[in-house]
């Protein structure tokens, strides 16, 4: 049976569904890519916030911060809200996720993701989503 | 009697086994919701209604395809062919080609290890244009005896590379149809993790109105360790919910998604692909030598029918003065992919019907009609079986038929399938 999709396997080494985030921290991302051209999205529930082509030319690691709450929307009544990274295997092989939540100063407070997606079906896409809270 | 009635039995349950529905992956809860969303998705699609050459040269007279296809796998490919079966009965029947495929792409990447990083692979395009192969066959028509085999392709176009700028524009509508998608999988994730919190949460002694209580239920009920317990103790209308109150009405990105996914894959493998390759036949013990110069042609008339061309030179080269023989070959493949890939885990079986036709000095025309059964194993290993007619040999005016039974590896695909496979012995 797949992880996903017709042939997805997922290797994961860790996987919090939710983080409690105060004022100041951030979340780092980090997406390692094996294959031709990656396609991902990440986004939250109201829209799409960033995707492999706004980094230009396609390259093998995406680095990213969220920072709360700058970059958090506003406009929700409760201070939550999820965040999902979506990965394509149109024309990509393995994506390596890492999620980190870190201080101000970059410490690391947490791991939050770290997993690898993998597969040979061009069909395939793979998601990977956290709750993430105000405190 | 019993043994059939058995036999009969056993393949019902197989078939039953086969078709019934897996339960969703509990892998973690993203893959759950993912699973659940992508069934309702192929529900609402199904309720609304490969072509790279690992096989040996045609030149080879037991190679199981009678035209030369663009393209060779992009790290390599090994040919060897199984049984000869021919209905002649002298000692060209005994045909058994060996031959090995590789790309320039192969070569380079294999020198700093980069093969799969997306940069390297885009820089280094080009390199996947220029592919060589060697071999070796006992003996072939012509009943000269053993040869050994070298060749070379040259990509002049590729439609079918992912990074051809031809492909952006379908890419690009997967990329759209990706935006809308993860937007649409926060929302539906968000109100199921909603739902579950609600439902299940009391039963944990979690307060549903605390913040914290609800991060303690995601990373610990919901967690990969604890998933497949926790959603056991949905009952049948909860889940029921879920499926139709909260996921039903929200699969159109899903089914958009996998529209433009499906259509990019389809217009990839339709593009055009026109090269040019060598292939030379090399007799170490006899001053006998064949040599091709061929253009190839490659394209997809509609979805999984391909159409291959090729229009060559031959140049039989005889140490003996005057006796050279000089000709051109054309012929062409209809290829027909049986099976739609999205639903196997492994390559499409595929069917081929082709014809060649081959005029030469010396020698009177030959014509040669063929159909080919490629039969897929495993990931990246096939097994071609092909059958031919001609109307006479190089040595004797008369027709014959020969059947070949082939193994392909794609070294490509099998690599990336051995590494699926440990990735998936590794998952939780």
């Amino acid at each position: 049976m797949a992880d996903f999709g017709n042939a997805g396997t997922l290797t994961i080494r860790t996987d919090m569904g939710g983080v409690l985030i105060k004022a100041g921290q951030h979340i780092h991302y980090s997406l390692t890519v094996s294959g031709a051209i990656p396609i991902f999205t990440f986004a939250c529930r109201h829209k799409a916030r960033l995707s492999a082509e706004d980094f230009g030319p396609p390259r093998k690691t995406y680095e990213w911060d969220w920072q709360f709450p700058a970059d958090s929307d506003s406009s929700e009544a409760s201070d939550e809200d999820r965040y999902v990274v979506e990965m394509s295997f149109l024309t990509a092989l393995k994506y390596t996720l890492r999620a980190e939540l870190r201080t101000a100063d970059k410490s690391v407070l947490r791991l939050l993701k770290d997993l690898d997606a993998e597969s040979n079906d061009s069909h395939d896409k793979c998601p990977s989503s956290i709750e993430v809270i105000a405190q | 009697m019993k043994a059939c009635l058995l036999t009969s039995v056993v393949l019902l349950l197989a078939g039953l086994t086969a078709f019934a529905e897996e339960p969703c992956s509990t892998t973690n809860l993203d893959a759950w919701i993912n699973c659940r969303m992508e069934r309702i998705a192929a529900a609402r699609i199904n309720q609304r209604d490969g072509s790279k050459q690992a096989e040996a040269p045609a030149a080879t007279s037991g190679s199981t395809t009678l035209v030369d296809s663009p393209a060779a796998p992009d790290l390599g490919g090994l040919f060897t062919n199984l049984a000869s079966l021919s209905g002649i009965s002298s000692s060209t029947a005994n045909t058994t080609p060996f031959t090995f495929s590789t790309s320039g792409y192969a070569l380079i990447s294999a020198v700093n290890g980069k093969a799969l990083d997306p940069h390297f692979y885009n820089a280094n395009r080009d390199w996947r244009r220029f592919s060589f192969t060697i071999g070796h066959e006992d003996n072939d028509d012509s009943g000269d005896g053993p040869a050994n085999i070298f060749g070379g392709k040259f990509l002049l176009y590729d439609g079918r590379d992912a990074t051809n700028p031809r492909n952006q524009h379908s890419i690009a509508t997967v990329r759209e149809a990706l935006k809308t998608a993860a937007v649409n999988f926060a929302q539906v994730s968000g109100d199921i993790v909603d739902y579950l919190f609600k439902t299940l949460g009391p039963a944990f002694n979690l307060d549903v109105t605390s913040a914290q209580d609800k991060v303690k239920f995601l990373n610990n009920q919901l967690s990969s360790a604890s998933l497949a317990n926790t959603v056991g103790m949905l009952k049948d209308d909860q889940i029921a919910h879920i499926d139709n109150e909260i996921i039903a009405n929200r699969v159109d990105p899903e089914v958009q998604f996998s529209d433009a996914a499906v259509k990019a894959i389809e217009d990839i493998r339709r593009a055009p692909q026109l090269g040019l390759n060598f292939t030379s036949k090399i007799r170490p013990h006899l001053p006998v030598d064949d040599y091709r110069l061929e253009l190839t042609w490659a394209y997809g008339i509609y979805r999984r029918l391909d159409w291959t061309a090729n229009l060559s030179y031959d140049y039989r080269n005889f140490t003996d003065v005057g006796a050279d023989t000089r000709g051109g070959r054309f012929a062409n493949q209809f290829e027909y992919q049986i099976t739609p890939e999205k639903n196997l885990k492994r390559e499409p079986v595929k069917i081929a019907l082709s014809g060649e036709g081959d005029w030469k000095t010396s020698v009177s025309s030959t014509y040669q009609v063929s159909g080919k059964l490629t039969l897929p194993i495993l990931q990246g290993i096939a097994l071609p079986i092909s059958v031919s007619w001609a109307n006479r040999t190089d040595l004797i005016s008369q027709s014959f038929i020969r059947g070949n039974f082939g193994l392909t590896v794609d070294v490509s695909k099998l690599v990336a399938a051995f590494q699926g496979k440990h990735a998936g012995d590794g998952s939780q």
